[in-house]
């Protein structure tokens, strides 16, 4: 196919996914960002669908259908999938499923395979979109003009915004009034993705803020416990056995680093492949004003976030400073570099605790998951760090007794 | 007892024992005691209250649980609880306040805790559970009680090397040993060095344990050899180590202890009452029951009863026989068969470890008690312990496992079409197409033992086997338990426990995994079409009516299990034996009453590897030798391999570049990872820079131990892992620094979407200097470049180097002779492979590709594979000495590794090729090949060619490795015939 004739069927790939009304199914990943990310994309005529959470069995159908030596994350956003579709409730030849890829060095960039090896038998009318801004997948890769990212961007930096304020209501106030003004909040939003006004950042960071002003975190906080890791297991309820509400529940508040953080570090490290090893020449002055961009944003929520008496996510070149005293930047597959950076950034500042969470074998958390405690630790002493394993098999009894170790040693230190 | 005072109650509930303690407000003990609870956690907790109320009264007491049983129960029945490490802690710092550190093991974890030099407490990986139970697992290993293990391992000579990452690592080293003749006093011993080894080296991770230390837990309690091992490798002296007289029951009394500081106040029959209440009908997942009804049951029943064989009575029966053994990991399996396929004897017991009395005692039998007129006239060996028996049997003839089997399910059903084969330590299962093995799936070590685990689980709970697993076959709700492997399936268990699972739930829940295991794991099924329709289920594992009910029902299909399920391997090569015809030569009952040999343990000394010998030496001069990894170790003719590609990398990576004449340093290079394919670079580089270059040495498992106390990550590759041994040589080495480049791209080669490398081999230098408390950015350069990028490796080099005082001028003059010194090797590695094709070919030769990675090509990371096929009479290729004129392979995965796009192309380019064949090996653990396996395997597939993966790691188990690659060569020979 030439690249004329790859552009053309691609064009008349997604046109009929518009035309055809396609429900689109996405993986469950960051609950509020990606009812954004919905929203922002039915403003473009394709049905996205989030996979409605699930039990056990999804964990059991992603076991059966994919390699198990493949990653968690696979395995069991596969699953449920599988188990989505079997319900009956689609129209299968009306139906696609939706995946993002890095292009990064791990397996991750994988996944979209080993869904379309285990759709073969069953599903083989169900497509396998990808979700990629590397340039893979031609022909199935979502074609994202400059608005639709633009919005995307906003999206995150909302969906960014709203985590972090529940995330620092929710333990010192009623859980209903929290989720009651997140969901006017989204709302609000979703009315708005369809226009010009959702690139309004400042206004709705304050519409944002100002539904939160009530919920502001009691004046005593609780002791606060950062979670850093693999990104889908990091975020993701279903994945990680409901990590962030166990921790609330145990007493305390729950640290996430945002999404925005880590498109950032994305960018950071595309552009540092070009100054490192000279790759991507063509494309890197893009990576360089998306960067700019997506900083600049950062900066301007973090301010408005602090003026409106919350706690703001750290600054991304913060971060990459804290980074560099235990590893050099260079190491960029998987979460790379980023998630020793984030702990440093935790234990130096008010956050000690931290559990950092991998798939079981993860190959990069192998150097930038466990292999980086022993450092951090060495630089900040007190604190206090588990890394844990995430597996379609492991039980959730092993990680609670390993959760409740971290929280002892929490509360012995004053 | 006085009711106005206030006493504190601890209770443990652990995975598998509950502990109470009482204390007084002085903390004297009033009670205390110690008890299993069999997977009955609530209802053993109240027995053991009430025992207490029977003592003491209902006296008012602070309470607190531990335990991690005891975390469920808390959490319902709303008393308060603390967790168990934090309990020891708060015990040891009122009972042993000179206590500088803690070791505990438990039933499933281990913990460590350091308090002199800043608190920390630790528990092991979920991946490495199972310490306790692990001890009780290889006591019914070696069929011995914990009590009489603990007394072997004292009178133990010697101890052998044992992979001590996980349990069932363990437990696939061991067997190997004992089927290498090794004493069981020798075995129970290397048992508990390899705990000791796993607690240290996987929980210490490099921080020093020293000064007063407790050691706390059952089994360090109740085990003198256990605290023996621990002393040793500590090298602690009596004094240092303290082993309370109440280790078994002292998180109960840190609990106790705890408990002195809450508020509410109980009676001790509040306590029961709220325990009572508890609802330990959680959320866990359960699937359908086996059987609908007894009638279900019984037409179950009846339906597997046609597959019976008829029997003969041995003591009349006159004619020919044929004798076959299957002398497994674990049992030793014989079947006598008449001239009409009746069976006249057989038997099927554990070989304890004691394979060559075991056949002696049977055969003398069948001599003994056969009429004069019976006479074996053909006699066939297969399984492990083919070789060995063999050799001492004189048996006539030896036959791979996979061709007894297939032979024995040919007889149940002639137009098989798959054959799963589930014993206790392995599961292998074979698809027939067109009366041949057209594919074979065996487990790897990580999902082994699946088998013996039932059993073994049941001993836990005080149930035999059969008796255990009965009790599933009418289970209400079994249980879901995962199937990664029996650690994870143990923690699983408990968790099943934890929600108030009933025993016969679980039993099922097993069942179902061991099936699960088979089917996802090992198999790999995508749909169940791929089986056929006839199907032939064998292995003892399958006599087990609830495992097989299991298979049917998970596949949704019948199957065909002979009632002698477990002795197919022996009844295959009995009919081995009878259809090759006679050929007597099995040793006489004269022979066997006179039956002596000498067992003599030794080194091998013809190679660095050392390789730990054990040589059998038989009446008749017959001998047999075990633990070599290659011919030398046998006392035969020093083979040249000249078909070996393995070899000849090895041997090309050690022609070295010049010595500088007036070196101004030496630098240190480990000898793994990416040195195993740029070693010619960059000893170029630096000689050509002035420097000495001190290569770590040859691999070898001593080494690896030297740097394990470094390891962050358990779950990481060996030779990554094994790279800790490298550098803690070459710093001993007194090296100026160690240079490892940290590449995330490898070289284009053009084959594939991308060029990176893997993470861990990309990165693994930022993990050492940050691990290793010796290394810093001084002395372990590891620069981030990019060598398809010439001027930016100049510049990064000479960002990392000019600190030595090396201009950008010398780099770039370096790196240019370095990177000739690579494509010279790569040119010779290429004409080397073109070589021993064309050579093999002349001869003949079936030619094998063992295609994995470059580093694969380390002996102690290969574990001896190529020498293996190489005596086999093979030719063995690498995947980088092909060369492709052909196009990029086409593939339907993201082809974005070097490495693996040498894979691919490799795969490609044999399925092809009529006379060769492809063995891919895997690194365990190795992320990417979770990818490429499926990959290569489709690759093949679509010519019609097989498939064979060989998992290798710490594990040294060359016996299993030895049986595919057997089992392949008869697959292809057989196939070839046909044509």
């Amino acid at each position: 196919m030439t690249k004329a004739e790859e552009k053309k069927a691609r064009k008349a790939l997604w046109k009929k996914f518009v035309d055809e009304k396609f429900t689109i199914l996405a993986p469950d990943m960051l609950p509020i960002h990606f009812e954004i990310f919905t929203a922002v994309l039915a403003a473009k005529g394709l049905n996205l669908k989030i996979v409605p959470p699930m039990g056990r069995e999804a964990k059991d159908e992603g076991l059966r259908t994919v390699q198990n030596d493949a990653c968690y994350p696979a395995i069991i956003t596969t699953g449920q999938f599988v188990s989505e579709l079997k319900t009956g409730k689609y129209d299968l030849s009306k139906t696609a499923v939706i995946m993002s890829q890095t292009g990064g060095g791990c397996r991750a960039s994988n996944y979209i395979s080993l869904i379309r090896k285990a759709f073969e038998k069953e599903f083989p009318t169900v497509p396998v979109l990808s979700l990629n801004f590397s340039g893979l997948e031609k022909l199935y890769s979502i074609p994202l003009d400059l608005s639709t990212s633009m919005k995307l961007l906003y999206s995150v930096m909302y969906g960014d915004l709203l985590m972090n304020l529940v995330d620092q209501a929710e333990p010192y106030h009623d859980r209903e009034k929290v989720q009651a003004a997140l969901r006017g909040c989204l709302d609000s939003l979703k009315a708005q993705a369809a226009h010009r006004a959702f690139y309004n950042a400042k206004k709705n960071y304050r519409m944002i803020l100002d539904a939160f002003k009530d919920l502001k975190p009691a004046e005593e906080r609780k002791p606060r416990v950062g979670i850093v890791g693999e990104i889908y297991v990091k975020y993701s309820p279903y994945a990680n056995n409901h990590l962030a509400n166990f921790l609330v529940e145990q007493g305390c508040e729950v640290v996430y680093p945002s999404l925005a953080e880590f498109c950032l570090y994305c960018l950071y490290n595309n552009i540092n492949d070009y100054k490192r090893y000279g790759q991507g020449k063509k494309t890197v002055f893009a990576f360089k004003i998306a960067y700019k961009l997506f900083l600049r944003a950062t900066r301007n929520e973090a301010k408005i976030t602090k003026e409106a008496g919350f706690k703001a996510y750290e600054d991304f070149e913060y971060v990459v400073s804290e980074g560099e005293k235990v590893i050099d930047t260079g190491v960029k597959m998987g979460e790379g570099w980023l998630i020793p950076a984030e702990m440093v950034a935790y234990a130096e500042g008010d956050t000690k605790n931290i559990v950092v969470v991998q798939p079981f074998g993860c190959l990069p958390n192998h150097i930038v998951g466990k292999g980086m405690v022993r450092p951090v630790k060495a630089l900040v002493p007190e604190a206090n760090i588990i890394p844990l394993d995430f597996d379609a098999s492991s039980t959730q009894v092993n990680q609670e007794n390993r959760l409740k170790l971290m929280l002892a040693n929490l509360r012995r230190k004053p | 007892m006085n009711n106005d005072r206030i006493y504190t109650l601890g209770i443990d509930v652990g995975s598998t024992t509950v502990k109470a303690v009482v204390l007084d407000e002085n903390n004297n003990v009033l009670y205390a005691n110690y008890v299993r609870h069999g997977a009955k956690v609530k209802e053993t907790s109240l027995l053991e209250l009430n025992e207490v109320k029977n003592k003491l009264g209902d006296i008012k007491v602070k309470v607190s649980l531990t335990g991690s049983a005891g975390l469920g129960l808390s959490e319902r029945s709303g008393l308060p609880f603390v967790q168990e490490v934090e309990s020891a802690y708060i015990a040891i710092r009122k009972l042993y306040p000179n206590a500088d550190a803690a070791i505990e093991l438990g039933g499933e974890d281990a913990k460590i805790i350091f308090i002199t030099g800043g608190v920390e407490e630790r528990m092991n990986g979920q991946c490495a559970g199972g310490t306790g139970a692990f001890i009780d697992q290889m006591a019914t290993l070696l069929n011995v009680s914990l009590p009489e293990m603990d007394a072997l391992s004292l009178k133990a000579e010697k101890a052998y090397p044992i992979a001590s990452r996980c349990g069932v690592f363990a437990k696939s080293d061991i067997q190997a040993i004992l089927n290498q003749g090794a004493s069981k006093e020798d075995v129970a011993l290397s048992i508990f060095y390899a705990v000791a080894d796993q607690t240290i080296a996987g929980l210490a991770q490099g921080r020093e344990i020293k000064g007063n230390v407790l050691f706390l837990g059952g089994p360090l309690f109740f085990l003198q050899g256990l605290r023996k091992a621990f002393k040793d490798r500590l090298k602690l002296g009596g004094e240092n180590a303290i082993f309370p007289q109440d280790a078994s029951t002292f998180m109960a009394k840190g609990a106790a202890v705890y408990a002195q500081n809450r508020d509410t106040v109980y009676s001790l029959s509040d306590v029961i009452a709220d325990i009572r209440k508890a609802d330990m009908n959680g959320s866990i997942v359960t699937g359908r029951p086996l059987f609908k009804d007894q009638d279900d049951y019984d037409a179950f029943i009846k339906r597997h009863k046609d597959f019976d064989v008829k029997t003969a009575d041995l003591s009349t029966y006159e004619g020919k026989a044929y004798l076959g053994i299957d002398e497994g990991s674990t049992t030793t399996k014989i079947v006598l068969l008449s001239e009409n396929n009746e069976i006249l004897y057989s038997h099927y017991q554990p070989n304890k470890g004691l394979p060559i009395e075991n056949i002696v005692e049977q055969v003398k039998h069948i001599y003994t008690h056969g009429s004069p007129k019976l006479e074996i006239v053909g006699s066939c060996v297969t399984g492990y312990g083919e070789e060995l028996i063999k050799n001492s049997m004189h048996v006539d003839y030896g036959v791979v496992e996979t061709v007894a089997h297939f032979k024995a399910a040919k007889f149940f059903e002639p137009d098989v079409e798959f054959i799963i084969d589930i014993g206790g330590q392995d599961i292998k299962c074979f698809k027939i197409k067109n009366g041949a093995i057209d594919s074979i799936m065996l487990n790897e070590a990580c999902s082994s033992g699946c088998g013996s685990f039932l059993s073994s689980f049941a001993a836990a709970l005080g149930y035999d086997v059969e008796e255990f697993s009965k009790l599933g076959l009418f289970a209400k709700n079994p249980v879901e338990l995962g199937s990664r492997c029996t650690v994870f399936m143990n923690s699983s268990v408990k968790e099943a426990q934890r929600e108030g699972a009933t025993v016969n739930d679980i039993s099922a829940g097993l069942s179902r995994s061991v099936i699960k295991n088979a089917l996802y794991k090992v198999i790999r099924v995508r749909s169940f079409e791929e089986l056929g329709n006839k199907i032939v289920c064998q292995g003892g594992t399958f006599l087990n009516n609830a495992v097989l009910r299991c298979f049917e029902m998970e596949i949704g299909h019948e199957v065909i299990r002979p009632s002698i399920a477990g002795l197919m391997g022996a009844f295959g090569a009995a009919l081995f034996a009878k259809e090759r015809g006679g050929n007597h030569g099995l040793i006489s009952l004269e022979d066997l009453n006179n039956f002596t040999y000498q067992t003599m343990h030794t080194n091998c000394k013809q190679c660095t590897a050392y390789c730990n010998l054990t040589i059998l030496r038989f009446p008749k001069g017959g001998f047999f030798v075990s633990g070599n990894k290659c011919e030398k170790g046998e006392g035969k003719p020093k083979a040249k391999h000249d078909l070996d590609m393995y070899h000849y990398k090895r041997k090309r990576l050690m022609q070295r570049y010049p010595d500088p004449v007036n070196p101004k340093g030496t630098v240190g290079l480990p000898f793994t990872l990416v040195m195993y394919e740029q070693l010619p670079l960059w000893d170029a580089f630096f000689k050509e820079l002035g420097y000495n270059v001190i290569l770590s040495p040859i691999s070898t498992r001593a080494l690896y131990r030297r740097g394990q106390k470094t390891i962050p990550s358990d779950t990481a590759c060996y030779p990554a892992k094994i790279m800790h041994g490298h550098i803690d040589y070459l710093l001993g080495e007194n090296v100026d620094f160690v240079f490892y480049p940290s590449e995330s791209y490898n070289i284009n080669e053009h084959r594939g979407d991308n060029y990176y490398n893997c993470p861990v081999l990309a990165y693994y230098g930022e993990l050492l200097k940050r691990n290793d408390a010796r290394l810093n950015d001084d002395n372990l350069i590891d620069p981030f470049i990019d060598l398809n990028n010439f001027k930016k490796t100049v510049k990064t080099l000479n960002e990392k180097l000019s600190s030595k005082g090396i201009s950008k001028k010398d780099i770039a003059h370096a790196l240019k002779k370095g990177i000739e010194e690579e494509i010279r090797y790569r040119e010779d590695v290429k004409a080397k492979g073109a070589e021993i094709i064309k050579t093999a070919r002349e001869q003949g030769k079936e030619i094998i590709v063992l295609a994995g990675r470059p580093y694969h090509v380390d002996r102690e990371i290969n574990h001896g594979i190529d020498k293996l096929l190489d005596g086999l009479g093979v030719a063995v290729l690498s995947e980088d000495s092909l060369t492709f004129e052909n196009k990029k392979t086409k593939t339907e995965v993201l082809n974005q590794w070097t490495y693996h796009a040498r894979l691919f192309d490799t795969a490609n380019y044999v399925k092809d090729q009529p006379d060769m064949e492809l063995v891919h090996l895997v690194s365990f653990g190795c992320g990417v090949d979770a990818i490429t396996t499926d990959e290569v395997r489709r690759i093949l597939e679509s010519n019609d060619r097989l498939y064979t993966e060989i998992k290798i790691d710490e594990i040294n188990n060359l016996g299993a490795v030895r049986i595919r690659l057997r089992s392949l060569l008869a697959a292809v020979e057989d196939k070839k015939a046909r044509k």
